[in-house]
C-alpha cells in the first residue's frame, strides 16, 4: 500500500461520516451530499497520487465535496426544479454554515453531527432494511456494491433501495437531530437493533463471502464503538458492544480450512482472539445488573458468550450457568429459539432427556419453528444421545430437508450416517 | 413541515360509545389539538360522517360511474383528519400518542406551485 492509499484509507475511515454529516446539515440534501462526497473521494484518488496528499485531507475533501453540491444545486436552479429539503435543527445548520469550505481544520467537526446522522439513518419511519443500508452507506461509508453483496441483492436493487431511502429521509419529514431526552432511550434501542442486525447479517452462516462477512461484523462493532464514544455510558450500547466483541473474537475458529462451519465444541480455542475477549468482558462488567428491556437482553446474550469465552476447553464450560442465563433470556423474550438454545444447555448440564423434555414442554414450538431446521436438528442430536436412534434418524432426515445451508447440511448428513450405523450395529 | 393526519378506526367504537366515553374522546382530541398549537399550528381539521354516507365517483374519459359506499372497504375507516404545520415527523408521532386509539397515517403535504 502506498502512502497515498494510506492517506485515502484513513481519510475515508476518519472523515467520511463527519464530512457527510456536515454536508447534510449545511445543504439539507442527503442525496446530493452523499453523491458529492463520493465524487470528492474519487477525485482525491485521481489527483493525490499526482499532486501529493494535501496538508489537511479533510479540508480538501470538504472543499471538493461542497463545490460539487453547489454545482448541482445551480444546475437544479437552472432546471427550475425545486427539491424539498431535509429538516435540520437550526443550531446544527448554523454550525455547519460557520465553516467556510477550506477554512476548517481536521479536528473542527462537531461529533454531534455524526450522532444526528446515526439517528436519522435509524429512524423508525424507515423500513428496517433501509435503516441498515443507509447506516452502512452514510455512517460507515461502505460502497454500494459491498452493501448489496452483504445483503445478497443485486447492485441495482441496493442502489434503488438507497435512493428511495434518501428521498424518504426528506419527504417523510425525518429530522436531522438527536431525539429529545425523553425519547432518547427508545430511539437508541432502534439504533442498537440496526447495528445488531448488521452484525448478524455478517455472521449468519451461508450469507455472502467470508471475508465480507467478517468485515461487516467488524463494521458493526466500529459503529457501536463510535456510538459509545458519542453517547457514553448507555447500557444498551455497552451491552451490545460486549456481545458483538465476544462473538466476533471467535471468527477465525468458526470456519475450517476447507470453509466448513466448525461447531463451538470443536473450535480450536487457541485461535480465539484473547485480547478481544478481555475487552468484551470488561465492557460487559461495565453494564449495570439492573438494566431492563433491550439492554437486559443484550446483557444476557453477552453473558452467555462470555461463559463460553472463559472456558479454556469445551469440557470446562459452565453449562449450568449458561442454562440459567438462557432461562432468564427466555423469561424476557418468550422466544421459542431461546427455549431451543436453553434445552441444549440443559442437556449438556443434566443430560439429553432433560433437554428433550424442555423442548416438548414449550407449547406450540413445532408450529412456531416449522420452517426452521434447528428444531429437528437439535431434537435429533438429543435423541441420539439419549439412546433413541430410530427417532433420531427420522428427526435428522426432517432437519436435512429443511436446511438451506450447505455446510450445516453436510454436518447433519454426516451425523445421520453415524446414527444409522449405530442402529444397524 | 406541513403534514396531514388521516385518522382510521372502527366506526362502531364511536357509534357504540357512551356519553361519558364520547366526552373522554373529545377531551383527548382537545389535548392533541393543544399540543399541535404549542408546537406549530393547525391548518385544518374535520370529523367525517360514517362510510355509510360515502359516495364513490369514478370519472374515466368523460364517463362517470357513481357507486354507493367508500373507495375501499376496510376494517378501519377514515373518520377524520388534521392538517398541521410542525417541526418534524417526530413531533407528529409524539402528538398521535395523545389521541384516542386510531391507526394514523401521516402524509406530508406537498407544495404545488401556482395553487
Amino acid at each position: 500500500m502506498t502512502l497515498v492509499d494510506d492517506a485515502l484509507a484513513s481519510a475515508w475511515r476518519d472523515h467520511w461520516a463527519r464530512l457527510l454529516a456536515m454536508l447534510v446539515a449545511r445543504y439539507r440534501r442527503p442525496d446530493l451530499a452523499e453523491d458529492a462526497l463520493a465524487d470528492a473521494f474519487a477525485a482525491a484518488a485521481r489527483t493525490w497520487p499526482v499532486d501529493g496528499v494535501p496538508d489537511s485531507p479533510a479540508a480538501w475533501l470538504r472543499t471538493a465535496a461542497g463545490r460539487r453540491v453547489l454545482d448541482r444545486l445551480r444546475a437544479e436552479a437552472v432546471a427550475a426544479q425545486k427539491e424539498p429539503l431535509m429538516i435540520v435543527e437550526a443550531q446544527s445548520a448554523a454550525e455547519a454554515a460557520d465553516g467556510t469550505p477550506g477554512m476548517i481544520d481536521d479536528g473542527a467537526h462537531l461529533p454531534d453531527d455524526r450522532l444526528r446522522l446515526v439517528f436519522s439513518c435509524c429512524h423508525p419511519a424507515l423500513s428496517v432494511e433501509s435503516r441498515a443500508a443507509l447506516t452502512l452507506r452514510f455512517v460507515a461509508g461502505l460502497p454500494v456494491p459491498d452493501i448489496a453483496r452483504l445483503f445478497l441483492v443485486q447492485d441495482a436493487t441496493m442502489a434503488a433501495r438507497l435512493t428511495r431511502a434518501k428521498k424518504r429521509l426528506v419527504a417523510a419529514g425525518i429530522p436531522f437531530e438527536v431525539p429529545a431526552p425523553e425519547r432518547l432511550d427508545d430511539r437508541l434501542d432502534d439504533v442498537a437493533s440496526v447495528l445488531y442486525l448488521t452484525f448478524t447479517a455478517g455472521y449468519a452462516p451461508g450469507t455472502g463471502p467470508d471475508v465480507l462477512r467478517v468485515a461487516l461484523a467488524g463494521e458493526a462493532i466500529r459503529l457501536a464503538r463510535l456510538l459509545d464514544e458519542l453517547l457514553p455510558g448507555r447500557s444498551v450500547v455497552r451491552a451490545l458492544l460486549a456481545l458483538m466483541v465476544l462473538q466476533h473474537s471467535r471468527r477465525d475458529a468458526r470456519v475450517s480450512v476447507e470453509g466448513a462451519l466448525v461447531l463451538l465444541a470443536d473450535q480450536d480455542r487457541a485461535r480465539w482472539h484473547r485480547g478481544e475477549i478481555a475487552s468484551g468482558l470488561a465492557l460487559l462488567a461495565s453494564v449495570p445488573d439492573g438494566v431492563t428491556g433491550l439492554a437486559h437482553e443484550y446483557r444476557l446474550q453477552a453473558s452467555i458468550a462470555a461463559a463460553h469465552a472463559v472456558a479454556g476447553r469445551a469440557t470446562d464450560t459452565d453449562w449450568g450457568g449458561i442454562a440459567d442465563l438462557y432461562a432468564e433470556l427466555e423469561a424476557a423474550t418468550g422466544s421459542p429459539m431461546v427455549r431451543l438454545a436453553r434445552s441444549v444447555a440443559v442437556a449438556e448440564a443434566e443430560g439429553p432427556t432433560a433437554g428433550l423434555a424442555l423442548i416438548d414442554d414449550f407449547e406450540g414450538i413445532d408450529e412456531a419453528l416449522r420452517t426452521n431446521h434447528r428444531l429437528p436438528a437439535t431434537r435429533a442430536e438429543l435423541l441420539a444421545r439419549a439412546g433413541r436412534p430410530a427417532e433420531a434418524v427420522a428427526s435428522f432426515e426432517e432437519a436435512i430437508g429443511r436446511c438451506g445451508n450447505a455446510a450445516e447440511r453436510e454436518h447433519l448428513t454426516r451425523r445421520l450416517a453415524e446414527v444409522r450405523e449405530d442402529l444397524v450395529g | 413541515m406541513k403534514v396531514m393526519f388521516l385518522l382510521y378506526g372502527d366506526e362502531r367504537v364511536w357509534a357504540d360509545a357512551s356519553a361519558e366515553e364520547r366526552s373522554r374522546y373529545m377531551a383527548q382530541h382537545d389535548e392533541f389539538a393543544a399540543f399541535l398549537r404549542n408546537h406549530g399550528s393547525i391548518v385544518a381539521a374535520e370529523a367525517l360522517s360514517t362510510v355509510a354516507a360515502a359516495t364513490t365517483v369514478r370519472s374515466r374519459e368523460g364517463a362517470v360511474v357513481v357507486t354507493e359506499g367508500p373507495f375501499a372497504e376496510l376494517a378501519e375507516q377514515l373518520g377524520g383528519f388534521y392538517v398541521a404545520v410542525l417541526p418534524s415527523i417526530d413531533t407528529a408521532i409524539e402528538a398521535v400518542t395523545l389521541l384516542p386509539q386510531y391507526t394514523v397515517e401521516l402524509r406530508p403535504v406537498v407544495d404545488v406551485d401556482g395553487l
